[in-house]
């Protein structure tokens, strides 16, 4: 069983579950997204931390579990990207309103415009800054705390926070003033 | 495109000019940019940018 393997040390165990953790992000994002009720939000960090209790449910290393959160936002960024993707055709531009990117993604056609964009231009980031990246997807995509994304990334939650200010500074600046 | 150096710099005086007080902070900038006019405005725009992500995040959500 691979949550064993990966609990008995084994982390390639861990990258091998990135197709089981995905599905399961997947379906507890359904649920939210595709809910009768309007304007339901879907908060990544209530999802991950679900897929992490139902899958793991277990104690385990604190490095261990900085591990699946990584994965988790990695397969959390790519469902949320293909959500957005296929409900921004229908309608784009509009609002001038600023993302704060404080807060996990939400849903709506304003959100997945941001989705998109903050894709792209994360995109971007990681071709100049590949770890800058991985801080936002974390952060972001994934709900992690700074102490948690420290933890993942192996540096110190203080060049997290610094880190991440400046790579929020540049992903706003990529994304320019959203204006209709 | 950056290069890996220049992005360095910018990072540096960056992460130096957030440490200062707003005021303090042209004055350093304009000091420390050494006659580069682009590394200045690079690193201002990212301040720029990074103050306006202060203001919205203070606002609370509107839903």
């Amino acid at each position: 069983m691979l949550l064993q393997q990966w609990r008995g040390g084994d982390d390639g165990a861990l990258d091998q579950l990135m197709p089981l953790i995905y599905h399961e992000l997947r379906r507890l994002a359904q649920r939210c997204l595709y809910s009768e009720r309007p304007g339901h939000t879907l908060r990544a960090t209530a999802l991950v931390h679900e897929a992490y209790m139902r899958l793991i449910d277990a104690d385990v290393e604190w490095h261990d579990r900085a591990h699946f959160y990584a994965i988790a936002a990695r397969a959390m960024r790519r469902i949320l990207v293909e959500y957005a993707r296929a409900h921004t055709r229908q309608k784009r531009g509009g609002g001038n309103e600023q993302v704060p990117l404080d807060e996990a993604v939400l849903v709506g056609p304003e959100a997945a415009a941001i989705v998109t964009d903050l894709d792209d231009a994360l995109q971007k980031l990681a071709a100049i800054d590949p770890r800058k990246s991985d801080i936002v997807q974390l952060l972001f995509f994934g709900g992690l705390t700074y102490n948690e994304t420290a933890a993942a990334l192996d540096i110190s939650p203080a060049t997290v926070h610094r880190e991440w200010k400046l790579a929020k500074a540049w992903l706003l600046r990529e994304m320019g003033p959203r204006q209709s | 495109v950056e290069s890996a150096e220049r992005w360095r710099r910018v990072e540096e005086l960056f992460y130096a000019a957030l440490e200062l007080e707003p005021q303090a902070a042209p004055a350093f900038l304009e000091q420390a940019r050494g006659g580069d006019t682009e590394l200045l405005r690079e690193v201002q725009s990212l301040l720029n940018s990074s103050e306006r992500t202060l203001r919205f995040a203070e606002t609370p959500p509107s839903t």
